[in-house]
């Protein structure tokens, strides 16, 4: 690019550098730009029919999701109008995965943003202030992180009861270390660039030098751990039901249909497959959207 | 404001809008050992320095003399060991919170990196106006972007840019952001931190004539740091030598290459390629490494590398003397030194 002084710039007229200016200010705006990445739109569509098929259960289910017909049980995808089949008990499994689908996504993405907002301010702090209160902050993640998560939550079950709540505090809890850590990492990088210093000299308050600068120019990272989270979160409330520590039965979540449908995985397999495709489509979309927004924070991709 | 024109002839008369008193520096740096003791680097070491309004001090001297921390001593990203900053008569370097801030305003600093010193996700509208947000200055948006619009022009960057990215400038483009974005304060002092020296030859005489322009229709006061003898006589009005954390010489600009009197300037003049083959150039090396700021030193500190030096100058330091109306020199034998050669 050549240096333009007040004399040599552009002989353009000024309705086009406004609408140059216009044009630029449309290109970098977030909606723009993750809409020209096709699979963010996909993550987005997939991530979105889930919200919707949860959000509006009630009105889309053909059946009650609990209503039990033991006469029906174990029949296949297709057969006498069930789509996907029954369970053991002889419960229509669409009505279970969309009524699943509240429990599933709502635990999952609620205890991702607990553990997300929880891990990130107290990795902000740690990493931001350093000395003392660093040490004292890391110590105690690694003591959370010395436990294996599913023991972790399981022991947080204990002590909290059951309860949809309890599950979501539970794996947010369980996350808190990790966010916390990967936070930490990247505020120590981005602190020290010259921009934070060119803040301070502005006369910046730390807090906004810390909000403003340093957790935008960090948050990279955090939305792909954060998304690759929400997949693993489903995965582990599922592990608690599994357990007998996570949604009681009969309410339904894709994590116990998964774990029912294992039992009689030689006989029945559609029970496991058909919750672990829709498992795996949710994370998936989470995954696709993730790196989607992630692209958008980065203002080096334009087009 | 009017004596602004009238800069290296006599500034003494006039009182020094930054006044450093005897500033010193020491950084920890942590043992190797378990159990050693942490040694100290005396990064400055009883620096003072007046600086007069409207003028360019030149501040120059090798990598890890110094010049950098005095740079960010006087914006307060350091904060002094000992020793006073004087603004205005106000000692700067006990303020905390708001008085700090409010002291800020008045000294900026522009950064060597151009582009590490600019926010990567803000566009240059944005961080030019962030200032402006930091003090909540002007909350009218509008109005906002028309004083951005207009430092743009002033600093000589196409309007037509405010939504682009850092990485989407050149560096002399950055580097006219960092000004503009120092300048929406209306300073009066920029601390300047080799702010040409990552630039190309071409772009480095366009920035620094911007930095004349400025001061110019500004009456702006600058502190320029550089390691390039040639830029620092092209922009300043006084010139500040400094040598392991000490300012060993100080004078108006054209008497370093008139008269350097201490053994330090003369060799760093001799350094300088000369201009033409023929030319007749007096020669000074020093032999040796520049000696080590980690721990506490006796003496001149060229000592070990100064072919002029005495046992006085092993155990005694020499203190910044007026030997000359303006000019400064720290160094027992500079008279016969003078007439040595």
């Amino acid at each position: 690019m050549a240096e333009h002084t007040p004399q040599t710039r552009g002989a353009l007229s000024v309705e086009a550098q406004i609408e140059m200016v216009k044009r630029e200010r449309r290109a970098n705006s977030a909606w723009h730009k993750l809409s020209r990445n096709k699979m963010a739109v996909v993550g987005l569509v997939i991530v979105a029919i889930m919200v919707f098929m949860a959000v509006f259960a009630p009105l889309i289910s053909p059946q009650d999701p609990n209503f039990v017909d033991m006469t029906k049980a174990f029949l296949p995808p297709g057969a006498e109008g069930h789509v996907f089949g029954t369970d053991n008990y002889g419960r229509d499994l669409l009505s279970r995965i969309i009524y699943g689908a509240r429990i599933s996504i709502f635990v999952a993405v609620g205890g991702t943003v607990f553990g997300a907002v929880a891990g990130v301010l107290i990795g902000l702090v740690a990493g931001f202030f350093g000395g003392i209160v660093d040490s004292v902050i890391m110590r105690i993640a690694d003591g959370l992180m010395s436990f294996p998560f599913v023991l972790l939550a399981l022991i947080l079950m204990t002590i909290l009861g059951q309860g949809t709540f309890n599950v979501i505090l539970a794996i947010g809890i369980g996350n808190v270390p990790y966010f916390a850590r990967l936070v930490r990492g990247q505020v120590h990088i981005v602190k020290n660039e010259e921009y934070c210093n060119a803040e301070r000299v502005l006369g910046a308050s730390p807090s906004r030098i810390l909000f403003t600068h340093i957790l935008p120019n960090a948050i990279s990272p955090i939305i792909v751990y954060f998304t690759l989270n929400v997949a693993s979160a489903i995965i582990s409330e599922a592990a608690l039901s599994f357990l007998g520590m996570g949604i009681q039965p009969p309410t339904a979540s894709w994590g116990n249909i998964l774990s029912g449908g294992r039992t009689c995985l030689r006989t029945s397999p559609h029970i496991a497959t058909v919750s672990g495709i829709f498992i795996l489509l949710t994370v998936l979309g989470f995954n696709l959207l993730g790196d989607g927004i992630r692209d958008v924070f980065d203002p080096k991709q334009k087009r | 404001m009017s004596e602004t024109t009238t800069v290296a002839t006599a500034p003494d008369a006039r009182q020094p809008i930054l006044s450093i008193k005897h500033l010193c520096k020491d950084f920890k740096l942590r043992g190797d050992g378990l159990f050693e003791k942490p040694k100290v680097l005396h990064a400055l070491s009883d620096v003072s320095l007046d600086v007069y309004e409207g003028e360019t001090l030149g501040i120059i001297g090798e990598s890890g003399c110094g010049k950098s921390t005095l740079g960010r001593c006087i914006v307060q990203l350091h904060r002094a060991t000992s020793g006073q900053i004087l603004y205005n008569g106000q000692d700067i370097t006990g303020l905390t919170g708001a008085d700090l801030k409010t002291m800020r305003k008045n000294i900026q600093m522009i950064f060597q990196d151009s582009y590490s010193s600019l926010d990567p996700r803000f566009t240059a509208a944005r961080a030019i106006e962030e200032p402006l947000r930091i003090y909540n200055l002007v909350p009218d948006k509008a109005k906002r972007e028309q004083i951005v619009f207009d430092l743009m022009k002033e600093v000589g960057l196409d309007v037509q840019h405010v939504e682009r990215y850092p990485h989407e400038f050149s560096g002399g483009q950055r580097q006219r952001i960092n000004v503009a974005r120092a300048l929406v304060l209306d300073p009066k002092i920029i601390v300047c931190d080799e702010p040409v020296s990552a630039l190309d030859v071409s772009v480095q005489a366009q920035v620094l004539n911007l930095f004349r322009r400025l001061q110019r229709d500004r009456g702006l006061t600058y502190v320029f740091i550089s390691h390039d003898l040639s830029v620092i006589k092209h922009i300043s009005d006084r010139i500040a030598i400094m040598y392991l954390g000490r300012v060993v010489e100080l004078c108006p600009a054209h008497r370093v290459y008139e008269n350097p009197m201490h053994p330090y300037t003369k060799a760093l003049l001799s350094a300088v390629p000369p201009e033409s083959p023929f030319q007749k150039t007096e020669e000074l090396k020093l032999s040796g490494e520049i000696a080590s700021p980690v721990g506490d030193m006796v003496g001149c500190p060229l000592a070990g590398r100064c072919p002029f030096a005495t046992d006085r100058c092993r155990t005694e330091r020499p203190s910044l003397e007026e030997v000359e109306p303006q000019h400064h020199v720290a160094c027992f034998r500079y008279h016969e030194i003078a007439q040595e050669q």
